[in-house]
């Protein structure tokens, strides 16, 4: 499956970070192709452009504040989940994603 | 890029003593003032609480990484903390925790630098062999070595 994800915090000095390492390890291992996109202290990185939304399955939102261009996936289903929960268990979280196809 | 800019010995302790959570945090403070990496160890400290409040930074394992960006912070700064005794912190395991690695950010962090390395560490700690190395570590040395292997 092709899944992309948002990880945000609000300090954005660490849990995003580790949300992302979790999410990419967890989604390797389930077999699942992954681009996490990071909003954090360094602002956007790793940008979802439109060509990713394109052929993306599904949207995983682990983030524990508002986040920038957030209506890019109007059109798609998301899964959120507070940003703790990709950093404790991130194969739960796409778990629960794929679920909701 | 001189690492050493982000951590060095004097930023690294071992069998420090905590009977909970705030004390521990209050060691972190003190442990980056004393190494002249604050104006005055409140801001950070308070910084440390107020993100702990929001949801605890013990990723389970027994280990945490507090954290604060705030105003009083002179530049970015890693420290990492052995405590003698675990104490409990509300982790995601709800284990109690003893290694601590504790960054602190200036509010007005300017460059990225910096930041990607910090970002380089979190990203390092899902990964179970660096943070096992982290625990077996008996010396400051082996420590220091550890951490800023991952930044060559």
């Amino acid at each position: 499956m092709n899944i992309l994800a948002v990880t945000a915090c609000p300090a954005g000095v660490a849990h995003t970070y580790m949300a992302k390492k979790g999410l990419e390890k967890a989604a390797k291992k389930l077999g699942h192709k992954i681009k996490v996109e990071t909003q954090g202290s360094m602002g956007i990185e790793n940008e979802i452009k439109a060509k990713d939304l394109e052929k993306a399955d599904l949207v995983i939102l682990a983030i524990d504040t508002k986040i920038e261009k957030a209506n890019r996936f109007d059109s798609k289903t998301i899964h959120e989940v507070p940003v703790a929960a990709a950093v404790k268990n991130a194969a739960k979280v796409i778990e629960d994603a794929t679920a909701k196809l | 890029m001189n690492n050493s800019q982000l951590i060095n010995k004097s930023l690294i302790e071992l069998n420090v003593h905590a009977q909970t959570k705030n004390e521990a945090l209050r060691e972190v403070a003190n442990i980056a003032y004393n190494a002249g990496r604050l104006e005055s160890g409140e801001s950070y400290l308070n910084g440390m609480l107020e993100r702990e409040n929001t949801s605890t930074t013990g990723f389970g394992g027994g280990v945490a990484i507090p954290h604060a960006k705030v105003d009083g912070v002179l530049e970015p700064t890693i420290s990492v903390i052995k405590l003698k005794q675990a104490v409990e912190w509300n982790a995601m395991d709800d284990k109690p925790v003893q290694l601590l690695i504790a960054l602190a950010v200036p509010k007005k962090q300017e460059g990225t630098v910096h930041l990607k390395l910090l970002a380089k560490l979190s990203e390092n700690l899902m990964e179970e062999d660096f943070v096992d190395s982290l625990q077996s570590a008996n010396t400051k040395e082996e420590i220091l070595k550890t951490i800023t292997s991952i930044f060559k």
